[in-house]
């Protein structure tokens, strides 16, 4: 099968006035055509730097220090600006967080999605684009202004001018953080219709686990720059193996009965200055040994899925240590 | 019976816009009745615009009420009544915004117990290194900067500064949304340890329906600056009974019933009848006609016309 994005030992670093910082410390990533891929992790896990290497579209002070990216057959991070604008401008669509940042407020969004059309002005295709996200009203929209808009309208154009070209892949980084409870789901659904219907791959960035495991077919969770688990939907959020995914299950609110207390991952994320190294997770990790502090693990497949763990075997085998991860 | 620590009675909240000759008024808070025990803690949810923080700030005595009365122990309480020093707390969302980056966090835990007076300094800082130990940071902390310190750590500061004059209420506005996953269940922890051992009443304001009802004791749902049903936790985690409340838990419950997803934005409010009926799929005739009350359903009081159905939906 081949894949459209593939990253291998991806390894960023970013250099700051005090010291680099590595934003991604070797990860690896293959996504299928047509799936869709939620990558999931906390702040400072990688996943943003993951995603927006996808379209090279790193802040100037990024550096890739190992490992390759390739996207669509081409690696990114080697060919020509050229080649590079072909594939952001006819492969590849952004949504991003916050569509009123996204959108220019200056100019009507009539423009601004004829723009995205490769048009001079707005047209028949366009209004039809904008109903296509699900915009009823779209003769009124296309003559408004971003701030005459509610968020959740504003992030559904942002979503037609992404796929206004039909790219190959949409990538959306947190494109419900900014939005409210109820808009959420609504924008979700519409980034999967459109993902089944022109059969583009999605992948969606995300702190929600839950909400990521509903709306994708693959999730990738992210722990200190590296994927540390990597399978279908059903398997790492029914069945997780990594000891980092199975304590974020158990961390997070949401599953738990009324009254019952959850146990929280002792410690913080850590913030990478060189390479891990042994396992990054380790330090927090209730399941650690010896090893997990100076080898640093290589994904394997165990139960199905891929996964950092020098442990993992024994994480599916005996509920033992699944069962001491949830102490406090 | 137990005097409540915040006893809000038909409290609404308007302000007006635009020139003399063409006033909008906006209705951020209608008429609402909330008690608040000692020890015990409010959820309130709801999205942008609903009103919560402003219910919040009333509740501090930060805004005047255009209609009824907020009681703190007995005594009225607004910008005109100044509540009793060091009585009520704040932490708010983003403890980056709450620190000052130029004082330590001994001096920016102590500060409220300067404007107190009566204790020295070395009282005062006696005072901050046993609260932040309450909140699980050593002695260390008390010398170093806001900038020095993680998300997690700066939020515990935050609550350690509001928990050191003892107040009898606290209102956590959005207090763990700027968190990470792993870590916001640490500090949810906190508080509901720190409430077991103080006391304290607690209006816990966020979007987050899983986050809330985690710490809660009692849950109340708000839409465009009206309560739209209110009820002990336990419902929240079953069938809640205003479908409002019920197409917030779809993006957190598995099993939860999509079909109560609503259509449009929060800035969709009828102003006729019940506020949410053009976003509810749920909505009949009578909506439109009749404004729902709260009305007492057994676990919880509902504001919806078809509640019971909703119930058992």
């Amino acid at each position: 099968m081949s894949m459209l994005v593939e990253a291998a030992d991806l390894t960023i670093e970013y250099v700051t006035p005090r010291g680099r910082v590595r934003a991604l410390d070797g990860a690896d990533i293959a996504l299928p055509t047509g799936a869709s891929l939620g990558l999931v992790g906390e702040s400072g896990s990688g996943k943003s730097t993951l995603g927006m290497a996808m379209g090279k579209l790193l802040p100037g002070n990024a550096h890739r220090v190992a490992g390759n990216l390739h996207v669509d057959g081409q690696s990114v991070f080697e060919i020509d600006d050229d080649a590079l604008t072909k594939l952001r401008r006819h492969r590849l669509g952004f949504v991003f967080q916050n569509p009123m940042s996204a959108l220019n407020p200056t100019a009507r969004i009539g423009l601004q999605v004829a723009h995205a059309m490769g048009k001079k002005r707005p047209d028949e295709q366009a209004s039809a684009l904008l109903r296509h996200v699900g915009l009823a009203d779209e003769g009124r929209i296309l003559t408004a202004y971003p701030h005459q808009l509610s968020g959740g309208m504003a992030q559904r154009v942002v979503v037609a001018m992404a796929i206004a070209r039909g790219p190959a892949i949409l990538i959306a980084d947190e494109p419900t953080a900014s939005l409210d409870a109820s808009i959420r789901g609504q924008i979700l659904d519409l980034l999967t219709s459109l993902k089944d219907e022109t059969g583009m791959a999605l992948v969606l960035l995300s702190h929600e686990l839950a909400v990521v495991a509903r709306h994708c077919d693959m999730i990738g969770v992210m722990y200190g720059g590296r994927v540390v688990e990597y399978g279908t939907s059903k398997q790492v959020f029914a069945d997780p193996v990594h000891p980092y995914t199975q304590a974020l299950l158990r961390a997070a609110p949401g599953r738990e009965r009324p009254g019952e207390r959850l146990s929280p991952i002792p410690g913080a994320p850590p913030v990478l200055t060189g390479p891990s190294a042994g396992c990054s997770f380790a330090p927090r990790c209730p399941a650690k040994i010896d090893l997990c502090r100076h080898v640093r693990p290589l994904p394997r497949s165990v139960a199905g899925r891929l996964t950092l763990c020098h442990r993992a075997e024994e994480t599916v085998d005996q509920p033992a240590v699944q069962e001491k991860v949830c102490e406090p | 019976m137990n005097v409540p620590v915040i006893d809000a009675r038909y409290v609404a909240v308007s302000y007006t816009s635009g020139p003399f000759w063409d006033q909008q008024i906006t209705h951020a808070v209608r008429e609402t009745t909330l008690e608040i025990a000692a020890g015990e803690t409010i959820g309130l949810v709801g999205e942008s615009g609903s009103g919560k923080t402003t219910l919040g700030r009333l509740f501090l005595g930060l805004v005047s009420a255009s209609a009824g009365a907020v009681l703190f122990d007995r005594q009225l309480i607004g910008p005109r009544h100044r509540p009793p020093a060091g009585k009520l707390s704040v932490v708010l969302q983003n403890p980056e915004w709450a620190l000052n980056p130029r004082l330590t966090v001994g001096s920016s835990v102590c500060e409220p117990l300067s404007v107190l007076g009566a204790m020295s300094k070395a009282e005062r800082y006696a005072e901050a290194r046993r609260v932040l130990d309450l909140v699980g940071l050593d002695a260390s902390f008390v010398g170093r900067y806001p900038h020095e310190l993680s998300g997690g750590q700066r939020q515990r500061v935050a609550i350690a500064r509001a928990l050191i004059t003892e107040p009898r209420f606290i209102v956590f506005d959005e207090a763990v949304s700027a968190l990470d996953v792993s870590v916001q269940t640490q500090v949810l922890n906190l508080i509901k340890d720190l409430q077991h051992q103080h006391g304290f009443g607690a209006l816990f304001i966020s979007h987050d329906l899983a986050a809330t009802r985690y710490v809660a004791h009692r849950m109340a749902v708000m839409y465009a600056g009206a309560l739209m049903e209110i009820g002990p936790v336990e419902l929240f985690y079953g069938k809640a009974q205003h479908p409002y409340s019920r197409a917030l838990s779809i993006s957190i419950d598995e099993e939860a019933n999509a079909s109560f997803a609503l259509q449009g934005s929060s800035t969709e409010v009828a102003t006729d009848g019940c506020p949410l009926r053009l976003r509810c799929p749920w909505s009949i005739e009578r909506c439109h006609q009749e404004k729902p009350e709260l009305r007492d359903l057994g676990p919880g009081q509902t504001a919806c016309h078809r509640a019971e159905e909703v119930g058992r939906a």
